[in-house]
């Protein structure tokens, strides 16, 4: 029974950062219609900015900032420089260009920072938490981790429904054409939508840095299960991209954690049948609208 | 028009055949192998061409497929030695079904779900490997004997006879396909990918043409692997990596999608870019990190730089060219193009 | 009546299709300028191509003098030319008001005057108040136009292009449409150029129609004069 409790919680942490990946794809689909397959290696890219910044200051919390800030950026500069320059094409030319972004930052990374593992603080000790003297898998850290991601999450949502930046935002996700028609400047718009991407991208990286290591290929894996997460919850929904997150955290870290040593290597396939299972009786995610009626 | 085609595609084929056995003779082992790999990239990226462009059905995992095919060869010539042919065929036959499966499960499934779907296969099936290493021989994989046959004499290098091989292979598989892209099955699987609701209301079963497609797709996918069971002389999981799914998009996407020369230019970039950039970066004597990374970076740049300027890939921008200077021949070509229209919203 | 709005040898299309061809348009002040014709013959490209939506291949559009041919829509609507297209024109997973103050986002205005704009919207069109904070998708037809062309207003614009407002629409509610258009038109000096299948109510309603036909204006005059042309009617007109 403590096991199953460690599990869980040690789990649903994973899962709030897949839940990040998550948002923030579900935040460029909504507004572009468009995979950002960039996201982990931007997420990367920026955790290494935090380490260089952690070293030379020895603050924790400005490399925090200093990476959240270069996420935006970073998410701002790919939008307006490159995918921008796909629109009105066909879509699977930004899915190439987003690989070759993600390819491109994996190189960079690797000639500025090198290739070598690299560990990365965490804010809080990681030592594991206790009731009484039963440890309960998760340390003051990993609380962290979910609260961090719980709050961002709730600050967009919450800025989303009540600024007008988020009703700009919302407008041109739903509607781009009537968007641009009544006045807003949606390439404006996109680009600010990539940049709250980039942040939550960022907000990935350092959480989960600490217990993978930083190597240009770290963040790979976390995207593939982050997407995996947004699919399961439905690309339009961006509490989907939460449950999912928690779901695929949870399950997988059963997976695990009861199957002991041959665990890790099932824990994709168990993704996959995750994945299908949803599909099968959700085939727009989870938490999708209602679909046309097919012939 | 398939009359009048067929012939010349056979012309084609020989032609090929013939200046791709000149160049193995003439250039070294190491071209030769190089051959030998772009011949089941091809392969590979021909039929994922097809599913993506003539079906409209996006798959990240099709390097799970290849993997189907590796290992079902390796574990037949290991178990069974039976001949190189007859583990292809059962290779092939294998991977089918596996499409079929695939393809079944897909068959509701959208762009992205798909995308998301396929790239979670194209992860976790090559982790079986591990999860099963008895048979499958785990992280070292499993050795594949492959050589020379006899009446080729001893002096005949193994390279040369495994670019022959790979050739062969793939432009009877590349033919077998273009006659079907351009049948009455290829005419409904681009119906289906334009507009599924009118392809259906025509009489066209979708569900039906969208299965066949995934099926003949992973069955060149899995003659891809078969050939590089007997080309690398190995299969392991570290041959089938995610790295691998994406590549075949890419070359896919970047040669020119739907098209079967595009499948050529776009297995020669990601082949050869990497190459290049390497041995640039290496006789530079850079340092170790910086050397290896820099073709990583070069190659990130040339994907973005190809796709922003030939947006139609490769084939496309061949196509604009010989449009330019030859009339007749492009309009044939137009004919098995990609959708005309771009699906993004908000593009007005 | 000085022309608030004047296209002038607009050609427009479609990749290799040509839309419209050499389009001449004139539309004052406060007057109701109707564009008729059967589908297909290029109402709604002329639109989309005055408000911006698609860039014109030649030919001028001008705003009060001035040539504003292929700019963006954001850029039209804050120079004073709002869009009501054809069919679904609200956000149906916006509420009603958040529907109105997209309306106002290009304009440049503190927060008591969008306020204030927003009060008199509601003010004047009583039932989007009474569902302030529904959302769109539970609005009737009738009350979605009317959202809709309260949003467009909210934009202050002096040009109004108005895309088939009756479709889809009882013919009581298309009755109270038309009726608030003339309104509008009269009492703001607003220049309305009104895309409408049925000629019939759009004459009724318009001082000056033109008629296209395949992407060209085969007749330009006051709306008696074109609706008393009976040749005209039953060949385009289809009455």
């Amino acid at each position: 029974m403590v096991e199953f409790l460690q599990f869980t919680l040690s789990g649903a942490v994973f899962g709030m950062v897949y839940a990040a990946i998550a948002l923030s794809l579900v935040l460029i689909w909504r507004g572009t219609r468009l995979l950002n397959y960039a996201q982990g290696g931007m997420a990367m890219f920026t955790t290494y900015v935090a380490i260089e910044v952690i070293y030379r200051t020895g603050s924790y919390w400005a490399g925090f900032v200093v990476a959240l800030a270069a996420g935006m950026v970073l998410g701002a500069v790919c939008e307006r420089g490159v995918v921008r320059l796909t629109t009105g094409r066909p879509p699977l030319n930004a899915v190439i260009v987003t690989i070759g972004l993600l390819i491109l930052l994996e190189g960079l990374a690797g000639i500025f920072y090198g290739g070598q593992y690299r560990s990365f603080p965490a804010a809080f000790s990681i030592i594991g938490l206790r009731v009484g003297h039963t440890p309960i898998g998760v340390s003051r850290f990993d609380v962290f981790v979910a609260a961090a991601v719980l709050v961002t999450t709730l600050a967009f949502a919450a800025a989303f429904k009540y600024t007008a930046a988020g009703l700009r935002l919302r407008a041109t996700a739903f509607n781009p054409t009537i968007a641009r028609l009544s006045g807003i400047r949606v390439a404006r718009v996109l680009t600010v939508g990539w940049a709250l991407a980039g942040l939550l991208g960022a907000l990935a990286g350092v959480l989960v840095s600490p217990s993978t290591f930083l190597y240009p290929n770290s963040m790979d894996t976390i995207f593939v299960y982050g997407f995996t997460a947004a699919v399961i919850g439905g690309l339009d929904s961006p509490a989907g991209s939460v449950v999912g997150g928690l779901l695929l955290g949870i399950v997988l870290s059963y997976v695990g954690g009861y199957l002991g040593s041959q665990g890790p290597d099932l824990t994709a396939l168990v993704a996959l049948g995750i994945l299908v299972v949803v599909l099968m009786i959700r085939p727009d995610g989870l938490f999708a609208g209602a679909r046309l009626r097919r012939v | 028009m398939t009359v009048s085609t067929l012939p010349r595609r056979l012309a084609v084929v020989v032609v090929v055949a013939v200046i791709v056995a000149f160049l193995s003779i003439k250039l070294g082992a190491f071209r030769d192998y190089q051959i030998a790999e772009i011949a089941y990239e091809v392969t590979a990226v021909a039929g994922l061409t097809v599913l993506t462009g003539l079906s409209g059905q996006i798959s990240l995992g099709h390097g799970a497929f290849m993997a189907i095919g590796g290992y079902a060869t390796a574990l037949v010539l290991m178990h069974l030695n039976w001949p190189f042919i007859v583990a292809l065929v059962i290779a092939a036959a294998v991977t089918a079904v596996a499409g079929g499966v695939v393809g079944v499960a897909a068959a509701r499934l959208r762009g992205p779900y798909l995308a998301g779907a396929t790239l979670m296969l194209g992860v976790a099936l090559p982790a079986v490997a591990y999860a099963f290493p008895a048979t499958f021989g785990g992280d070292q994989g499993l050795d594949v004997v492959f050589t020379v046959p006899s009446f080729l004499g001893v002096n005949f290098p193994l390279t040369r006879w495994q670019a022959w091989v790979g050739t062969a292979v793939t432009l009877v598989t590349l033919l077998l396909l273009a006659n079907l892209c351009y049948s009455r099955i290829g005419r409904n699987w681009r119906a289906v990918r334009d507009d599924d609701v009118a392809a259906a209301l025509d009489g066209i079963n979708v569900a039906v043409a969208r299965i066949r497609a995934f099926v003949v797709s992973a069955t060149c996918a899995g003659i891809a692997g078969s050939l590089l069971a007997v080309i690398t002389a190995l299969v392991a999981p570290g041959a089938f990596t995610l790295t691998l799914s994406i590549a075949l998009l890419t070359a896919a996407v970047i040669g020119g999608l739907g098209s079967l020369p595009g499948a050529l230019w776009g297995s020669l970039l990601i082949i050869l870019v990497p190459t290049y950039a390497t041995d640039v970066a290496s006789s530079h004597g850079l340092s170790s990190s910086v050397g290896s990374n820099i073709p990583i970076a070069a190659y990130g740049v040339v994907l973005i730089l190809v796709m922003l300027a030939f947006p139609q890939g490769i084939q496309g921008g061949v196509r604009r060219l010989i449009a330019l200077f030859g009339g007749p021949l492009a309009r044939e070509r137009e004919h098995i193009a990609t959708p005309e229209h771009s699906e993004k919203e908000g593009s007005s | 009546m000085s022309d608030a709005l004047e296209v002038d040898g607009l050609v427009a299309g479609y990749g290799e299709v040509i839309a419209l061809d050499d389009v001449h348009v004139s539309a004052g002040a406060g007057a109701i300028t109707a564009v008729l014709g059967a589908n297909g013959a290029g109402k709604t490209t002329l639109l989309r191509a005055i408000s911006g939506m698609i860039k014109p291949r030649r030919g001028r559009v001008l705003l009060d003098g001035a040539d504003m041919a292929g700019r963006s829509p954001e850029q039209m609507v804050r120079a004073g030319v709002a869009h009501v297209p054809e069919g679904q024109g609200v956000i149906a997973e916006l509420t009603v008001e958040e529907n109105l103050r997209i309306g106002m986002m290009g304009r440049r205005a503190n927060r008591g005057e969008r306020a204030a704009a927003l009060d008199e919207s509601f003010e004047r069109f009583r039932p989007l108040a009474e569902r302030r904070r529904k959302l769109a998708s539970t609005l009737s037809g009738g009350e979605r136009q009317m959202l809709v062309i309260a949003r467009a207003l909210l934009a202050r614009p002096r040009v109004l292009l108005l895309d088939e407002p009756s479709l889809g629409l009882a013919p009581r509610v298309m009755a109270q449409v038309m009726d608030l258009v003339v309104r509008l038109s009269r009492e703001r000096g607003l220049a309305i150029v009104l895309v409408e299948q049925n000629a019939r109510s759009a004459l009724a309603v318009a001082d000056q129609g033109l008629v296209l036909n395949l992407g060209r204006v085969v007749a330009a005059a006051d709306a008696p004069t074109l609706a008393a042309d009976v040749a005209l009617r039953h060949h385009y007109l289809g009455f």
